[in-house]
Order: structure tokens, then sequence, then C-alpha cells
């Protein structure tokens, strides 16, 4: 199987000195479905940036499709596409409009481009609202309205950015129906970034993990699961902030608890096998006169993979919004 | 040959002459649907040149009588500099249109596609200028019914159309230089009008030398 994507020694330096990519490299295989995940500033959107042709990268290489990115561009933009970070659709147009304007942007036209529209507004479900100002669509249905746009001209490898942040249960499933028909039938190449987990765990046949700017996990879900290998122990303490300490050194001297992050309820300890240990905790806990609002614990998680390669769990929804850091790059002819 | 070679360097690298004119008709009627969608902006830029062309005549009707004024009438006088000055305002805030597409994320959107890069800016310099055009032309009825009629005939009325869509091009093209430079419209709009009243009460266009 070749590759769709390789990048190697990708280094992307922003005017200000920002080191936003720092010499990442990873293939993509033609296919396959790809999980690119990181934090919040972590460099997924300057890499897909690169990647899209949006941004000259600093240094390094990197082809899409056998294309080179610096000399192919136009190529490389025919063959990809790309669902950006905002919702980026003209509130002044119709829903057909909007398609319409991509179709020619990608060089279609006439019944082909009409019958390929019509059959995208069945797909994401908004047959009904087609000729309605996209002003008025809601926010679920803007978000699936740019998802039909970057899949006019039926793209070989498509980009998506957070493709399903902000949507419906339902919604989001009819999503991810979608896209693994995409994958499995049409064989398109999927390149994913997303900040949910189970996302990633249910979608993706490969993953790479960026934080601040480098490839710090890669592999298939299951690979990464089980380098990780532990059980994560999740302790919820009634008064977080005057017991943490104490918990933390009780941890330690406890056998067995391998590694300790501080998270949301208060502490996740990871150990080979929770069930074992968890009685002493309890009474270790007891004894100290640390009280517990809950414990749970459960197996090795994609959500665990994460918290251990890049330190911080991910945030559930996207509450920051990362800067536009276009504004400070180099744009593309 | 040598014609479509330069007009080939000028699409840049492969694109071809046809893309770059499909794209620029597909960008032009973009930004024209966008314009009638907004009645309210259409009316309200095009009330400062009517309340100027209304209460101007009026207010300075009498420098007329000043010895050596250059026109009949100071309605005949300043008619075309009012016009001007429209095509100008007008298209002094197109780099506003740029700046939302950037906020938006709809440059970018466009710019991951192979459209031509040129009929980005030059969809949005044409509807300008068909704007700026199809605004003079209510100003002209609009003098015409208050009493002056183009000592030049018709042919001076379409050079003068023509002369506008010109001038409307190249503000509007400093306007989108302004805008992708800044990316604020904030800026946009107070470069705007900054560089459109010192220019008008500096010019020629209200009172004569």
């Amino acid at each position: 199987m070749s590759n769709m994507i390789e990048v190697k020694d990708l280094v992307l330096v922003y005017s200000n000195g920002t080191k936003a990519v720092d010499t990442v490299s990873f293939n993509v295989k033609k296919g396959e479905f790809f999980g690119f995940l990181g934090p919040n500033g972590a460099g997924k959107s300057t890499t897909i940036k690169v990647l899209t042709t949006l941004l000259k990268k600093t240094s390094g290489s990197a082809q899409i499709a056998g294309y080179d990115l610096d000399k192919d561009s136009n190529e490389i933009r025919k063959l990809i596409g790309v669902q950006t970070q905002e919702t980026a659709i003209d509130g002044d147009l119709t829903g057909r409009e909007n398609l319409m304007l991509q179709g020619h942007f990608q060089q279609l036209s006439g019944s082909q481009l009409k019958d390929r529209v019509d059959e995208l507004f069945k797909l994401v479900d908004l047959e009904k609202f087609s000729d309605k100002n996209v002003r008025n669509y809601s926010g679920g249905m803007k978000k699936r309205l740019d998802l039909a746009t970057a899949l006019v001209h039926k793209p070989q490898l498509l980009f998506l950015y957070e493709p399903t942040t902000g949507l419906d249960p339902q919604s989001r499933s009819a999503i991810w129906n979608y896209l693994e028909k995409l994958n499995k039938e049409d064989k398109t190449t999927i390149f994913l970034t997303t900040q949910y987990m189970e996302e990633a765990d249910k979608l993706c046949n490969a993953l790479a993990i960026i934080d601040t700017g480098k490839i710090v996990a890669a592999g298939t879900p299951r690979e990464l699961k089980e380098q990780v290998g532990l059980d994560s122990i999740k302790l919820d303490l009634k008064d977080c902030d005057k017991d943490k300490a104490s918990a933390i050194k009780v941890l330690k001297e406890l056998g067995g608890v391998s590694n300790i992050s501080e998270t949301g309820g208060c502490l996740t300890a990871f150990a080979k096998n929770a069930s074992l240990i968890i009685a002493d905790i309890v009474r270790s806990f007891d004894s100290l006169g640390i009280v517990l609002s809950g414990v749970s614990f459960s197996p090795p998680s994609l959500d665990d993979v994460y918290l251990q390669k890049t330190g911080k769990r991910i945030r559930t929804e996207a509450l920051v919004k990362t800067p536009n850091l276009m504004r400070f790059g180099r744009r593309r002819r | 040959m040598l014609k479509h070679q330069i007009l080939c360097v000028l699409v840049g690298g492969d694109g071809d002459l046809m893309t770059l004119l499909s794209d620029t008709r597909h960008i032009f009627v973009r930004y024209l649907k966008k314009l009638i969608r907004n009645p309210i902006l259409l009316t309200f830029s095009l009330i400062q040149p009517i309340l100027f062309l209304v209460l101007f005549t009026q207010l300075f009707e009498r420098f007329v009588s000043v010895p050596g004024f250059p026109a009949e009438s100071y309605l005949l006088f300043a008619a075309p500099g009012i016009l001007l000055q429209n095509a100008f305002g007008s298209a002094l805030q197109s780099g506003n249109s740029i700046v939302a597409d950037l906020d938006t994320g709809f440059l970018q959107k466009m710019l991951v596609t192979p459209v031509s890069r040129y009929a980005i800016l030059l969809g949005r310099l044409l509807s300008d200028a068909f704007r700026v055009v199809v605004q003079s032309i209510i100003i002209l009825v609009l003098a015409f019914v208050m009493g002056a009629s183009p000592v030049t005939g018709i042919v001076g009325v379409l050079l003068m159309l023509f002369t506008i869509a010109f001038f409307g091009l190249a503000w509007s093209g400093i306007s989108l230089a302004i805008g992708l430079k800044t990316k604020s419209s904030e800026t946009v709009f107070a470069i705007g009008s900054f560089l459109t009243f010192p220019l008008i009460f500096m010019s020629t266009s209200l009172t004569p030398l």
C-alpha cells in the first residue's frame, strides 16, 4: 500500500519566531483513516495548514499523493477536500449557492455539478433547507453544510478539523456513519483531528499525537493502548485542595501505583492491576482521614494514552479557540 | 501566441485564461448577490452623495455669481465631483469584505481549492467597479431630474461612467491591500474615512480654485 501523505522533518516557524511544528515526520497510507490528536496550540492546525497548501513550510519535505507540496500545490488542491477550523460558509448565500460555488472553484459545472449538489444535500440531510439562506441555519446545519462543501469534488484525501464539535448526538453519529462509509466504500483517505478520544478510537485505524510541535506517540489505537498498559483509577476527593498532597504521598508509598496525575475530579492513579490495589488505597486514605467522594477504575483508554503522552487531559469541549495562527504566517500565493 | 503567454504568466503557473475568467465571474456574482441581499448597506452608501447633491447645491448656489466661476450653475459644477467622491467612498470600504472573508475562514476555504488566486481579487474589484457605476447612474439620474444635463451628451456620460469604473477599481484595490495587510475592518474604515474627507476638501470637486 503506498502512502497518501509523506511528511519528513517538517518544520514551521512563524514570522514572530514561534516554532509551531518542530521536525515532525509521519506517513498516512492510502485509504487510511488517520487521527491527528493533540491539545489546543500543539501544532495540529498549523500542520494541517501546511499540508493543505495554506502555509509555506520552513524546512523539511512533504508529499501528497506523490506531489511535492511546494512545486505541485495546484495539483494537490485538486485532490484534497478541506473542512477548515472555522465553519467557513457564506451566510448571505443559500446552501445550494454555497455548494455550487465550491463546485465551481473545483472547476465543476453543468448537470454534473447539479447532480452532485443534490446528492450531497441528501447525504447531509439538508434537502429541505437547500434554498434557504445559510444565515438562518442552526450551528449543526452549518457544520453539515461545511462538510458537504469539502466533498463536492469527491476528494481522494479529506482533511477534517473537528467535524463533530458542537453537534448533537444524532448528527454526530450520522456524520460518523457517513465518514466510515466514505472511507470504506469510496476509499477516501481521511485525515481527522478531533478533541474527542472516543471518536478517534471508533473511527481511526492509525493515530499520531502531537504536543508542543512534536509527535509524541504514533500507532494504531490498540498499539497505543497496549503501550500504556495500565489501568487508571480515578479518585475523587471530597476536599481535593486540602488532601491532595497527602493523598499523593500515600499513593507513592503504595506498591503497584506507577504513575499519578492531577485531573478534573482530583487525581488519577495508574496501576498494572487496579482491582488488587484499590482496597489498599481506600484503607490507607481512611486511616489518614482523607474522604473519598468517588472511586472508579477502567482499563486503558485512548484518553489515558493521551494523558500519559501529553501530561494533560484533553478538553472534552473546545472551550478555548486557538488563535488564528494564519494571521502571523506567510500565506501562499 | 505571445499574448496568451503573457496572460498565462499573469494567471500564474499552469492556470489558464478560461479558468481565470470563469473563477472571476463566479466570485463577481457572489459579491453582487451579497450586495443585493444587504439593501441597508447599499442605501446608506448612497445617502451621503445624495445629501451632498441636494444640500450643497442649494447651499452654494450663489457661488455662480463669483466672477470667473467655471460653470453655469453650481449643480453642474459639483455633480461630477460628487460622482467621484461616491466612487471613492464606496471603493475605499472594499477592504472590509476581504477582512470578513479572512475572519470567517472563507478566504482560506477558497485558497485550498485550485481557484485562480487572481480571480479572488479580480472578482471583488470588478464587483466594486460595477457597484460604483450603478450608484453613479442613480446620482446622474437625480442630477438630471434636478436640472443638470451633461454638456458633452451621451458620449460624455459613457466616458464619465467608464472613468468612474476605473477610479473605483483603483481605490478598491488600495482598500483591499489595506484590508489584507492590517486584517482589521476598523483600520480599513478609519483609513478610508481619513483619506476621503481631506481629499474632497483639498480638491476642486466642490469649490473652484
